[in-house]
């Protein structure tokens, strides 16, 4: 069992390692002591880490998994600070960004009460608009109608 | 002590054993182990993985190279490494720069100088 472990420990190096010394390690564990074999296994795990991480260019790849994963925690970091620090101080995020500071007497980021009035205000404005379009229409259709005398009757005579 | 000699200095403690044990003969790996152990009267105990990624090290610089099987009823797994004279001289510049640490060693560290008042 421990020399099929110890045989799995070896086929974990990488490849031109393997081929060059897996055996003669194999071939070492079979002529050593069974005591020694604790030994040999911890002597095989570091192996195999220095092998990947210096000799087989592994530790690049890693090396670059580290600086992203940093670069990726700092830049959620700032993320949390900067969300949490605007809405401690109640400010949208077109403030965040431009980065202009709200007057004291200003609402918060967005007052439903202010809003609804302000929406009112505006559809009656609308309305209103309407209202004088309409009669402006009305008055500029009264001044183009012709005289009266030439207006046609509103109910005109049946003849017959 | 020459310049291309020097890049090579000082020896891991490793690399020292493993041209210790090969100055003498021509070892496969497991008898490297043992002359490992030897030398440092079993302080020093060299795995079989750190054994050959120092070995193909080695053999990649030149200072030791793969020597004829002695006979065919080895176990053909087995192979045997040999110290090459540019390895030689290598071992040769470390034996001597460590002299010279154990010179200084011994003069600082002598009996007169430890009973010494502080």
């Amino acid at each position: 069992m421990s020399r099929f472990l110890y045989r799995v420990l070896v086929g974990l190096h990488p490849s031109h390692f393997r081929r060059c010394f897996g055996d003669e390690m194999l071939c070492i564990f079979d002529e050593s002591a069974s005591c020694e074999v604790p030994g040999l296994f911890a002597d095989g795990f570091t192996s195999l880490l220095r092998q990947w991480l210096l000799h087989s260019g592994v530790w690049k790849l890693g090396l670059g998994a580290v600086i992203s994963s940093l670069l990726l925690s700092g830049w959620a970091l700032s993320f949390t600070h900067a969300v949490t620090w605007s809405l401690e101080r109640g400010l949208n995020w077109h403030e965040v960004l431009v980065g202009r500071q709200p007057p004291a007497d200003e609402a918060g980021p967005l007052d439903m009460n202010l809003f609804s009035q302000e929406a009112a205000q505006a559809v009656a404005l609308l309305a209103r608009f309407r209202r004088m379009d309409k009669n402006h229409r009305r008055a500029g259709h009264r001044s183009k109608r012709p005289p009266s005398s030439a207006r046609p009757t509103a109910n005109p005579p049946v003849h017959g | 002590m020459n310049d291309d000699l020097k890049s090579y200095l000082p020896l891991s403690p490793a690399t020292l054993h493993i041209l210790l044990a090969l100055a003498g003969d021509d070892l496969h790996g497991y008898a490297i182990m043992q002359q490992a152990a030897r030398q440092s009267s079993g302080q020093y105990r060299l795995g079989p993985g750190t054994l050959y990624e120092n070995l193909e090290k080695l053999i990649n610089r030149g200072l030791v190279r793969e020597a004829p099987r002695r006979s065919s009823t080895e176990d053909p797994r087995r192979r045997y490494y040999r110290l090459t004279s540019f390895g030689h001289r290598v071992l040769s510049a470390d034996l001597e720069r460590l002299k010279t640490v154990l010179k200084e060693a011994s003069l600082h560290l002598s009996p007169t100088e430890a009973s010494k008042p502080s």
